[in-house]
């Protein structure tokens, strides 16, 4: 069964994108971690063009990232305040991230630039997790997962962040920092959202939690939060000044997600935590390698349709 | 005597077979696309077939030229930049190319028709034609020498990209004759352009074409999917608004019904 994706322009088989989608859906589920920084660039290899992969992802993730937020909610679990702080950033970036886009387009660079920053997020995130993961399965005892128990250390960022003016106290958080991090936090993944079609997850909790030193079911649950508004913004932002949002294959992808997503938590369930991240390692690191393969092998055909300004 | 007769009836029904053959190529042919209206909706197959039929004179060749309204194009070319990655090192728009373009034939072409009469009829096998008719901007002006040949390998690599598309297409044999009738289908894809199509109906005989007739057909959108690529369009700030307002009440359905996060 096909249906046609009046934004993307294309026809496409309605199981393949809902497979797409309960694949990330289940990765998601299984390793409690977002799935647009593997969507995005999955959606792409699909053939689906970067521009509409990365915008139709954002609005994806607002719709995912609400069931989560609104269960956070009813368990206390979210930092109004500091999500405030977050989401004034994370609109600033997003809407810096939108013009960015709309600017490499112009000049037909975006699916460059979308390549070359996914390559070097994922390379980062991908070896970052291996290496932590690798390390935790020789001591045979858990680092990331089970941070709740473990008190972060305090980082040279989070002192710094403590001596910087507009001071504020989070009380759901136990801190007292400035508002000039998180902010500048948000800023970051707000632009990466635009850019890359990503909630940011993957950046902010670690952030949230080693450098600002927020307890961890606190940090999932404020980004989670921030996540939502911030992914708003960017649909809105992307469907205004790039008209890439296309609503169907949203639909579609958000579909697949949904049952992936409560496939892979249940599945989750009966693998250790470090097991898991290493195996999470290893996909994010071979899609990485799937991006860096179509960047250095030559092209069948040296000229491509940019995408900031196909057939018009 | 009976010559006196039949002379001037072999006559008569000599120049009557061929007011016949000239009344077909002076345009009076029929030539039908069906369906005339192709409606690209939400569940449309990856592609359309459309029957194009009409009359034709005895002992000709026949060949179709379907010619969708013009696009412009951004383009890219890639070349190698810090020595490994392949990266856009040119840009260029083409304006004004037919974003579908199909000749198809009874017979292969270079067997009917010289080099010369392809040119003069405009049915290259190559898509000469569309090299001569579209224009290239380029967005820094190359060195006076090397236009002609980077005007060429923009339009060839934009034609390449058409045709692994099934959006340019030269099928030599996919007009079946009987008769004085001719049949062909052609494969519509989903993504070639909407609007009104021309069909140019040509009939080729001792090396010579000449257009026999022509028609038009129509590719349209409807339903949703036609209401959304509108709205996206010309009410960008509604569709948007509507989409993450969309997104957040399925999101806090899925919320309520399972009781936990979907994951972000």
């Amino acid at each position: 069964m096909n249906v046609y994706l009046p934004i993307a322009h294309m026809s496409v088989n309605v199981f393949f994108i809902i497979g797409l989608g309960g694949l990330v859906g289940f990765l998601s589920g299984l390793f409690g971690v977002g799935g647009g920084f593997l969507l995005t660039p999955l959606l792409i290899l699909a053939g689906i063009p970067p521009m509409v992969a990365a915008a139709s992802d954002s609005n994806q993730i607002v719709a995912a990232a609400s069931s989560g937020a609104y269960t956070h909610s009813r368990m206390g679990n979210v930092d109004l305040k500091m999500g405030i702080v977050l989401l004034l950033g994370g609109f600033t970036g997003g809407s810096i991230g939108v013009q960015i886009i709309k600017v490499l387009a112009a000049i037909g660079e975006v699916d460059f630039v979308i390549k070359v920053v996914y390559v070097v997020i994922l390379g980062m995130i991908g070896s970052f997790m291996f290496i932590e993961s690798a390390n935790a399965l020789r001591r045979r005892a858990p680092v990331f997962d089970d941070n709740r128990s473990l008190e972060p250390k305090e980082s040279s960022v989070r002192r710094l962040a403590m001596r910087l003016p507009w001071r504020l106290t989070f009380h759901k958080s136990h801190l007292t920092t400035s508002v000039i991090f998180p902010f500048l936090l948000g800023v970051l993944v707000g632009m990466l959202a635009a850019i890359m079609g990503v909630g940011g997850g993957f950046i902010m909790v670690p952030a949230m939690i080693y450098i600002l030193g927020m307890p961890t079911i606190v940090a999932i649950g404020t980004d989670l939060f921030q996540i939502v508004l911030t992914c708003v913004n960017v649909t809105i932002q992307q469907a205004i000044r790039n008209h890439t949002v296309d609503l169907v294959l949203v639909v579609i992808l958000f579909f697949g997600s949904t049952i992936g997503a409560q496939a892979g938590a249940r599945v989750g369930r009966r693998l250790r935590g470090e097991q898991l991240r290493i195996l999470l390692a290893v996909i994010v690191l071979v899609v990485m390698a799937m991006m860096v393969y179509n960047l250095v092998v030559a092209p069948d055909n040296l000229i491509s349709i940019s995408r900031g300004g196909g057939g018009h | 005597m009976r010559l006196s007769i039949f002379l001037p009836l072999a006559v008569l029904l000599f120049v009557a077979g061929n007011m016949g053959d000239a009344s077909a190529t002076s345009g009076s042919v029929a030539l039908h696309a069906e369906p005339p209206v192709l409606e690209r909706t939400l569940f449309s197959k990856p592609s359309h077939t459309l029957t194009i039929t009409g009359s034709c004179p005895q002992g000709s060749d026949i060949v179709l030229k379907i010619v969708s309204p013009n696009r412009n194009y951004r383009l890219n070319k890639a070349g190698k930049g810090l020595g490994f990655v392949w990266l856009p090192v040119g840009h260029a728009e083409i304006r004004d190319i037919p974003g579908m373009y199909a000749i198809l034939s009874s017979a292969k072409i270079s067997n009917i028709l010289s080099p010369t009469g392809q040119e003069e009829a405009g049915l290259t096998p190559g898509f000469e034609e569309v090299y001569k008719r579209c224009e290239v901007r380029f967005e820094k002006d190359p060195p006076p020498g090397a236009v002609a040949g980077l005007r060429r390998e923009y339009i060839s690599g934009l034609i390449r990209i058409f045709k692994e598309g099934g959006l340019y297409q030269n099928l030599e044999g996919a007009v079946s004759i009987e008769g004085h009738q001719f049949t062909a289908s052609l494969v519509h894809p989903a993504g070639a352009p909407l609007g009104e199509y021309a069909i140019f109906c040509y009939a080729v005989r001792d090396g010579k074409a000449s257009l026999l007739c022509q028609n038009k057909f129509l590719v349209t959108s409807s339903g949703l999917a036609d209401w959304l690529a509108t709205k996206a369009r010309t009410d960008p700030a509604v569709y948007g608004v509507f989409a993450a307002l969309m997104a957040v009440a399925v999101g806090l359905l899925v919320g309520v019904v399972f009781g936990r996060g979907a994951g972000h």
